[in-house]
């Protein structure tokens, strides 16, 4: 469809009377004035001429315009992380550092640019065999860069799917080969092992990708056994504290019966020595009345018997029977002369016999003194 | 004047139009075959521009990069019968261009169904052989080598390089899973019955070596305690003798003496005596009588 129809109004194609367009005219020659005293004397024709020259002025300067345009959309900037892959026609040019750039615009060449120093992380949390066909859940995470941008995106179709799979593969690999003991200890040959296999494999793809590390964050038991471990680890705790308290016991029944015996030997020799001085006093008395009793044998003899009956009749009630003078009958009501107490009456003790004192090793019995003959209790 | 510009730019469309009819670029990554009505005329081309006749030749392009074909939840069973839900994946990339698109016709899913028919047979086999602890805890690079081997000629045939074949993940069938509950909630409780056995025991064990030194100090003790008391009552003793056997008849009397002090004369007793005894010996008389001592 032309844009004149012959014999009809002149139009263009923006389809506004005439009139319109010399307005447009002015700004359009405004703005390429603005342009050549920018780029020198570039396109469009000289600032002079009107009427049909503006027309193709105006084109002039409106590619111009995009011709700018085009040729700014060729500058690019690549931050301090990142790296920029230039590729002319599809094929690859060179990489770019951080910095700002410029490439020969689309469809000739075009950038993509890769964050070649940030850690990118891909975790994991499944439930996993181990070595013993025991099932663990496993919690990990594996650090990777992206170091070789044009391997990066040129090796490999599916990156992250990819990383995720390899990951769980040689995760689920390096737990099948350890045991449940050493899943739970979190054993660095589990992660060691992942992270060898990993690269490994990763390598193998060639996919420009370096891991960093592999980590475990969290291993445990299914919840379906959850509970029977929980009660194995509290038996160890209730095994460690019967043994405790069986030495506390211990603590406590042996340094009794340690004091317990040494008082039992202190004891012992506390009697030893008071029997023996028991022993020595009675004796040295003995001997020293056994001396009197050597001077003079009939009347200390005498003497002796006569203080110690009167000790044993004073105190006692008695009833002197002469059997010899008669062979009468005699009543005597016994109970009746039992039951009272007597106030027997006695006048005071011979000071040159004194009384024995013994005193025995449980109890002490009263001893025979002035105040205890006078029936005082 | 206008129509100049007019057919100008007209003729500038025309020319970019058939220029853009007449190159093509490949890119890094990517492979292109060139074909006239179905045959193949070039499928060598590096990444870059190249040219074509428009409208005849026809350009189709292909991914050069690994490919990844997942598999998921594949059953397969063990040489003990149970039977495993498994996850793998198939990396693999074009080789050989023309055979590939000979072979599959350009198609991925045709080239991944023909593929994965070939190594699932192959994992089948490897997986048969095994018991499920083995296919756990096998190498899984040499699990790889085995299914690779025998799934390689297929892939050769499709002009394809089978780079990967690895198992992602082994999920158990819930009543295998219950039975690895069991066994380890089992194992547990053997576990605790252990350590609470171990712990009664050695509380035993502590607690009579306790009341064993106990005894054994208490019965030394006492052993010790009655010898010294032995010793005290043997000096003592020898004290005594050695004392009183200086006079023996006197001792007696004299202890006699002590004795009727201490026992007969008390408080409330009563004596039913006849006055025969040498202390009355002056009760009746003045005069001494003979008495009986």
């Amino acid at each position: 469809m032309a844009w004149n129809e012959p014999g009809g109004e002149k139009r263009n194609p923006w389809n506004r009377p005439q009139q319109s367009q010399n307005d447009l005219d002015d700004v359009l020659r405004n703005i390429q004035r603005r342009l050549s005293s920018l780029f020198g004397r570039g396109g469009g024709s000289g600032g002079g001429s009107q009427g049909s020259g503006g027309f193709g002025k105006s084109l002039g300067s409106i590619l111009l315009l995009i011709g700018a345009v085009w040729i700014g959309s060729g500058i690019y900037r690549v931050d301090a992380q990142e790296q920029a892959v230039v590729l002319r026609f599809g094929k690859y040019l060179h990489t770019m550092g951080p910095g700002y750039n410029w490439h020969l615009p689309w469809p000739i060449e075009r950038k993509i640019i890769v964050n070649v120093s940030h850690v990118y992380s891909v975790v994991d949390d499944a439930s996993m065999l181990t070595a013993d066909t025991n099932l663990v859940e496993v919690k990990s995470a594996v650090q990777y860069v992206q170091h070789d941008a044009l391997k990066l995106l040129f090796k490999v179709r599916d990156v992250d799917d990819t990383l995720t799979q390899v990951s769980e593969s040689a995760m689920r690999e390096a737990v099948g080969q350890a045991s449940l003991d050493k899943a739970l200890a979190f054993d660095p040959s589990i992660t060691d092992r992942a992270k060898f296999q990993l690269q490994r494999t990763l390598d193998s793809y060639d996919m420009g990708i370096h891991i960093l590390g592999v980590k475990l964050t969290g291993v445990s038991v299914p919840d379906a056994v959850q509970d029977a471990q929980r009660d194995a680890i509290k038996a160890d705790k209730d095994r460690q504290r019967s043994q405790q308290d069986a030495e506390t016991y211990r603590n406590d029944v042996v340094p009794r019966a340690r004091g317990a015996a040494a008082k039992a030997v202190l004891d012992a020799e506390a009697y030893r020595l008071q029997v023996l001085a028991l022993a020595q006093g009675d004796t040295a008395r003995f001997d020293q009345v056994l001396a009197q009793y050597e001077h003079a044998p009939a009347v200390t003899r005498e003497r002796m018997y006569l203080e110690a009956m009167e000790n044993v009749y004073r105190n006692s009630r008695k009833v002197i029977i002469d059997t010899k003078s008669g062979n009468s009958m005699m009543y005597l009501p016994l109970d009746k002369l039992i039951s009272p107490g007597p106030q027997a009456i006695s006048g005071p003790n011979d000071t040159m016999t004194l009384p024995p004192v013994r005193v025995p090793e449980v109890q002490v019995s009263p001893p025979e003194d002035p105040a205890r003959a006078r029936g005082v209790r | 004047m206008q129509n100049r510009i007019l057919y100008t730019l007209l003729a500038l469309i025309a020319v970019i139009l058939v220029v853009r009819a007449s190159v093509f670029t490949v890119s890094e990554g990517q492979l292109a075959i060139k074909s006239i009505g179905g045959e193949i005329v070039n499928a060598n081309f590096h990444p870059g521009l190249h040219f074509r006749i428009p409208l005849v030749e026809e350009v189709s392009r292909f991914d050069k990069r690994l490919i990844t074909q997942l598999y998921r939840q594949e059953s397969f069973l063990t040489r003990e019968q149970e039977q495993l839900k498994v996850d793998f994946y198939v990396k693999w990339r074009i080789d050989n261009l023309r055979r590939y698109y000979e072979g599959t016709g350009g198609a991925e899913e045709a080239a991944n169904d023909r593929l994965g028919e070939t190594i699932k047979d192959s994992i089948k086999t490897v997986v048969t052989q095994r018991t499920l602890q083995q296919v756990v805890t096998a190498d899984r690079g040499e699990f790889t080598e085995a299914t690779m081997k025998n799934a390689r000629p297929a892939a050769e045939q499709l002009g394809i390089d089978l780079v990967d074949v690895r198992i992602t993940k082994i999920d158990l069938p819930q009543q295998v899973q219950e039975s690895v509950f069991e066994r380890m909630r089992a194992t547990f409780k053997a576990q605790a019955a252990k350590l609470r056995a171990e712990g009664v025991e050695s509380s035993d064990r502590i607690r009579a070596d306790a009341n064993k030194q106990q005894t054994e100090i208490l019965a030394d003790a006492a052993r010790q305690a009655s010898q010294i008391r032995g010793q005290g009552d043997a000096s003592a003793s020898e004290v005594y003798s050695r004392s009183y056997s200086k006079n023996a008849e006197f001792y007696s009397f004299y202890r006699s003496m002590q004795s009727y002090r201490e026992a007969i004369g008390t408080q409330g007793d009563l004596l039913v005596v006849a006055p025969d005894s040498s202390y009355f010996k002056y009760f009746n008389k003045s005069q001494p009588q003979p008495q009986p001592k």
